[in-house]
């Protein structure tokens, strides 16, 4: 009974993993920028997928509400309204993207031989747990965590009153 | 449940008197003055160190160890909190001709409580959201002059920097939540385990890297001279030395209590990194002929100093690296608001047209000599005491090497520091005596408002007292080392 569960788990997981990455290539190749935002979308919405695969249904439904929601929103606003003719340097250089593709191996070889060859003290195949974690992180926000929560809401209120003086149109 | 609001009471003193000013001044029809801001936010930073003083001796914990009150961190909110009077001092002129007042003065203690809490997290997410809390309002300070296009540049690339260094300080503090299963920095050093461990070191580089945005340490210190060259001049003065003396605390603590070097050896990263900022921060510093962008790369070579005692890795090390960081603020504030004074004077920011300021200003001229002096590593300014330490920190870990590269490092520095003493008192405008025709000496003069006056002398006495009573001083650092350092 568990094996094909868990072939279902893996296959789910492997296949929004590869949504996710051609999404990440589609927002790095699109030639417009308004393209690369709904390409941000895809790998979005497959990253939520994959926090619910993972047992993590809460940061699942918020990553949909606030990134693939409001963040791309916002974005695609910000495109916009941006001006059009707005003269900007050429970026595309041949070095410049030889760079960013050199960085960006370089990264990933990193990473990946650091995850694979590292001594993790969880192993792969610890069940996760098959409840709704929406209580658990309410419990925690209000006492474990009160004090980082009760930062944050003094974090968002510097960037409100930032973003309005910077924003403003003076007389 | 600790809840023990009383251990909070400065952060919160602070926030409540950006809060006051900011709506105060929303509900007042014509807006406040700036004098009754300043007296605000000068009373919100008294209560706030006098609550702090009150948790001397305290060392404890609060909110399930999301935070430490100990000696140490109460330390840093002293430091922080006088910084920031005297920068508020400072920013008299400026607050004249800028526009939102009420919130430049918010922000600007919203900042500062950020950087207290930084000083104190004792967990990474406490950790992570303290230092998010210090770089947002330091990136919109630093664009609060609009109509400068430079200043608008100095935020964006401060706001760009910090979250792209962010991003990478959070995927070190994934990695070690990963290998841990835990955020507090000391359940942390309890699950790292014996030997070496590829994804420990690639996590502990991340940190490093993080950490060496907010302090400006080589390779991370590209945004330095151009966020110190746009940003209002009181705004440099508080990232120069608030935020780096927060970056640093934040950097040994974690260091210290998390990854001690019984388990993990970083003393090597540590000190690499000192020497590369030492010398690259000179070096560059030699060529400049803008007073700020000198002093941004000075401020740059000076973090590589403090690496020097973070890398010592000792008691000893952390204490030099808490007196390094009381000596850097006198002293830096001391330059920077001498700075003010004098830009406000010639209208100009090059070395060059500090010549013959002697003439023109004594006491100006004076002060900046002293700071720089000072910056500079001489006897008998506390800059000298500062440098004896952290280089005695570290030769006793047997880093002899990188005590000669400091040695040598400080000798370069007194070349540039010395050329702007030349300037001021050796030549006169245009090269010989002052004359009464001269295009600088006959620019109305600009008075330095008497907040300035305060601040500075405040700063320059900082700097001779903190020498003379060195010992004393780094016996107060030495105490409060305990906390955090065996």
């Amino acid at each position: 009974m568990i094996a094909p569960t868990e072939a279902l788990v893996a296959g789910s997981f492997y296949t929004f993993a590869a949504i996710a990455l051609a999404g990440a290539i589609g927002v790095v190749l699109a030639r417009k920028v308004f393209h690369s935002a709904l390409f941000l979308v895809l790998t979005l919405a497959s990253l939520a997928a994959t926090f619910v695969i993972l047992g993590a249904d809460f940061l699942g439904a918020v990553q949909i509400v606030i990134y693939v929601g409001a963040i791309t929103v916002l974005i695609l606003f910000g495109i916009m309204l941006t001006p059009r003719n707005v003269e900007l340097p050429e970026s595309s250089g041949v070095g410049r993207s030889t760079a960013g593709v050199f960085v960006a191996a370089a990264v990933f070889i990193v990473s990946t031989t650091v995850i694979v060859t590292s001594q993790w003290p969880r192993s792969m195949s610890t069940p996760i747990p098959d409840r709704p974690t929406t209580e658990a992180i309410g419990q925690g926000l209000f006492t474990t965590y009160a004090l980082p929560f009760e930062m944050a809401s003094i974090l968002l209120l510097i960037a409100m009153i930032g973003a309005i003086v910077i924003a403003r149109e003076e007389q | 449940m600790n809840f023990n609001l009383v251990l909070l009471m400065p952060e919160i003193a602070l926030t409540s008197a950006a809060g006051l000013a900011i709506l105060v001044d929303a509900f007042s029809p014509r807006g406040l003055s700036r004098r009754f801001l300043l007296w605000i936010a000068g009373g919100g930073i008294a209560i706030s160190a006098a609550l702090a003083l009150r948790l001397l001796g305290t060392n404890t914990s609060a909110f399930n160890g999301a935070i430490a009150v100990d000696d140490y961190a109460v330390f840093f909110k002293l430091l922080f909190l006088a910084a920031t009077l005297l920068v508020l001092l400072a920013a008299d002129t400026f607050m004249e001709e800028t526009r939102h007042r009420a919130e430049f003065v918010g922000l600007l203690l919203l900042a500062t409580t950020g950087l207290m809490l930084l000083a104190a997290a004792m967990d990474l997410i406490t950790l992570y959201i303290s230092i998010e809390i210090s770089s947002l309002s330091i990136a919109f300070l630093s664009a609060w002059d609009k109509r400068g296009l430079r200043s608008t540049e100095a935020g964006l690339k401060y706001f760009l920097l910090s979250a792209m260094s962010s991003a990478v300080l959070l995927y070190g503090m994934a990695l070690l939540y990963g290998l841990t299963g835990h955020t507090r920095l000391d359940l942390i050093a309890t699950q790292i385990g014996q030997g070496p461990n590829a994804a420990l070191f690639l996590a502990l580089a991340m940190l490093l890297a993080g950490f060496g945005f907010k302090v400006s340490a080589v390779p991370f210190q590209m945004w330095t001279p151009d966020v110190y060259e746009g940003a209002p001049l009181p705004i440099t003065a508080f990232l120069s030395v608030a935020s780096k003396a927060a970056g640093f605390a934040a950097t040994v603590r974690v260091l210290q209590i998390a990854l001690p070097t019984s388990q993990t050896d970083w003393t090597v990263l540590v000190a690499a990194l000192a020497a590369a900022t030492m010398t690259v921060g000179n070096i560059v510093a030699l060529v400049q002929t803008n007073m700020k962008r000198m002093l941004a790369y000075s401020s740059i070579a000076q973090a590589g100093y403090v690496l020097v005692g973070v890398a010592a890795a000792s008691q000893l090390g952390v204490s030099a690296v808490m007196f390094y960081l009381l000596a850097y603020t006198a002293t830096n504030l001391a330059a920077f608001i001498a700075c003010i004074a004098i830009f406000n004077l010639t209208d100009s920011e090059q070395i060059g047209d500090l010549r013959g300021l002697r003439w023109r200003s004594p006491w100006l001229a004076f002060a900046l000599a002293v700071s720089l002096l000072s910056l500079a590593g001489l006897p008998p300014f506390v800059g000298f005491f500062a440098k004896l330490y952290v280089f005695w920190a570290a030769a006793d870990r047997g880093l002899l090497w990188l005590v000669l590269v400091g040695v040598v490092n400080s000798a370069v520095s007194l070349y540039y520091y010395a050329q702007v003493i030349h300037d001021m008192y050796i030549t006169g405008i245009g090269g010989g005596e002052p004359g009464v025709g001269d295009p600088v000496t006959t620019l109305g003069p600009r008075r330095p408002s008497p907040g300035l006056s305060t601040a500075l002398t405040l700063a320059v006495i900082g700097v001779l007292v903190f020498g003379v009573l060195s010992g004393f001083f780094f016996g107060i650092g030495d105490v409060a080392a305990r906390t955090v350092a065996r």
